[in-house]
């Protein structure tokens, strides 16, 4: 695999988080396996998986790094490896709307698409669900309080307590899942508005077209890459949320 | 046991590629209740010898251990009279399974439980309702000419890849039930047509050096996949290293203990 210093820290990660981690990359939504996977008849899938999972994170970082990466790139001018993941990253939030600082590194970006995807949840969530999630978190809720509030209140945490942030975030992921399937739609829905006006505009824009269909199937698959990263994201703020209780202790 | 835990990662993928496919259930279905399964039914009473407990009973309660391990039951054994090493199986709502007469001579009672577990494997994971497309196509594409072969040709290809898949998985299925050795032996058996051998591992060491002979260029990648391409079965070398493989798997050990 690419080194990739960013992805490093998986190996001290839990083993559940790394066999969710690994499900994202191998299976679909419906359970299925993803055509295109290739880590499942890797020897290392068959002698770590579902127990040992350090064993096994060089794999699960290069599969994420392949899928991140063009394909046609990833054969020919990178020899079989992937991106380097903070390009992966940086791409993946660029495709929900998550504006980054050009010289923020991969910590400071997952961070601010943790903070995106949450705020996107906030907003999805019903009254019910949000009343759920605030008697989780021992807040008083009122109609009045404005899910800008514990947005805000969320960035707050973050700043003061990474381990109460880490907790928090893992009860409002419960929600995510709606918030990520109306994404992919808006994406795919986009995706068909271009090609169709390439069609229009005759062969020209129909060779044209047929290069950017090509090009777009060999591209990075989003449809993992952005469940993936949120997933390393979470990961990360788990690990460095328990190195900053380890301090604390000492 | 469940297909889930068996299936090997290739064959769930091929079958989802081939599920894909609009009406393909519907026409593999129809295909098995109104022609397959009733003609081979009336072939097996006819044609073969049925497996019972008076006769030849030992066949019968290695079977019945068998189906016990994988978790089905009331499937018929018969014996079909052939100087081919040979076992199948076939039917969805009234499966069997069939081994040829000179498998029953050369093999132990635990290499034919190897055997018939592979078999139960194939109706565990439901590979019969696929295969009998396999089956059809190949009858009116070249015995009766009715479908075109150029026609039907890639689909035959998708599914004989399918095919190979399916196999891995059944592999799996007799690994689980009688072991890795007697697995490797069995195999070893029915790749040399022979009723002793002394070396249970030659086939593995024969599987890693074609995957590194496979791999050491493209026109070898691309010559071997092409020779295997109308194979319905992968090598035998290849199914002997990818049981290997997956020997050292969390699922096959605990399957182990749970068949133990």
């Amino acid at each position: 695999m690419t080194p990739d210093k960013d992805l490093q820290f998986l190996q001290y990660c839990k083993n559940d988080d790394l066999v969710t981690l690994c499900n994202i990359l191998t299976h679909d939504n419906k359970g299925g396996y993803r055509i295109n996977e290739r880590l499942t008849n890797t020897d290392s899938y068959i002698q770590h998986y579902p127990n040992e999972m350090s064993r096994m994170w060089k794999d699960v970082a290069w599969e994420l790094q392949c899928y991140g990466g063009n394909t046609l790139l990833n054969v020919f001018a990178r020899h079989g490896r992937g991106s380097a993941y903070e390009e992966i990253v940086n791409d993946v939030c660029r495709k929900m709307n998550v504006k980054v600082p050009r010289h923020a590194d991969c910590a400071e970006m997952e961070m601010m698409l943790l903070d995106a995807v949450v705020g996107k949840a906030l907003d999805k969530m019903t009254e019910a669900e949000l009343r759920s999630l605030c008697d989780e978190l021992n807040i008083s809720y009122s109609n009045n309080l404005p899910k800008a509030a514990i947005v805000a209140a969320l960035a707050m945490t973050r700043r003061t307590c990474l381990r109460v942030y880490y907790y928090i975030i893992r009860i409002v992921f419960q929600f995510l899942g709606r918030v990520l399937v109306g994404r992919g739609v808006m994406m795919a829905t986009g995706a068909m508005a271009s090609r169709a006006i390439g069609f229009f505009l005759g062969p020209i824009g129909m060779v044209i077209l047929s290069g950017m269909t090509v090009w777009d199937i060999a591209g990075p698959a989003y449809r993992v890459t952005i469940p993936a990263v949120i997933q390393v994201a979470l990961m990360r703020l788990s690990y460095k949320s328990e190195q900053e209780g380890k301090e604390a202790a000492l | 046991m469940t297909a889930k835990e068996i299936m090997h990662p290739e064959d769930a993928k091929a079958l989802q590629m081939l599920q894909a496919i609009p009406f393909v259930d519907t026409i593999c279905k129809e295909s098995l209740h109104f022609y397959q399964e009733r003609f081979f039914k009336g072939e097996n009473i006819a044609t073969n010898i049925q497996v019972t407990n008076k006769n030849m009973p030992e066949i019968y309660s290695a079977f019945q251990y068998v189906q016990k391990a994988v978790g089905i039951e009331d499937i018929p054994l018969y014996i079909y009279n052939d100087p081919l090493m040979n076992a199948y199986t076939f039917g969805e709502t009234e499966p069997f399974v069939a081994i040829s007469s000179s498998m029953v001579e050369r093999f132990d009672i635990k290499e034919l439980k190897s055997v018939l577990a592979h078999e139960c494997g194939h109706i565990l994971c439901k590979h019969c309702l696929y295969n009998s497309v396999v089956i059809l196509l190949q009858q009116f594409g070249t015995v009766a000419g009715i479908v075109n072969g150029f026609v039907a040709g890639p689909i035959v290809l998708a599914l004989k890849y399918w095919s190979r898949r399916s196999e891995l998985s059944a592999d799996r299925c007799a690994a689980a039930v009688v072991g890795e050795n007697v697995f490797q032996r069995a195999m070893m058996k029915l790749a040399a047509g022979l009723g002793d051998i002394d070396d249970d591992s030659q086939l593995i060491r024969q599987g890693k050096e074609y995957k590194a002979f496979v791999k050491s260029s493209l026109w070898n990648t691309i010559q071997q996949n092409c020779r295997i391409a109308f194979y319905t079965h992968p090598q035998m070398c290849v199914r002997a290293l990818e049981i290997d493989r997956w020997k050292e798997s969390y699922t096959y050990r605990s399957l182990r203990a749970s068949v133990a």
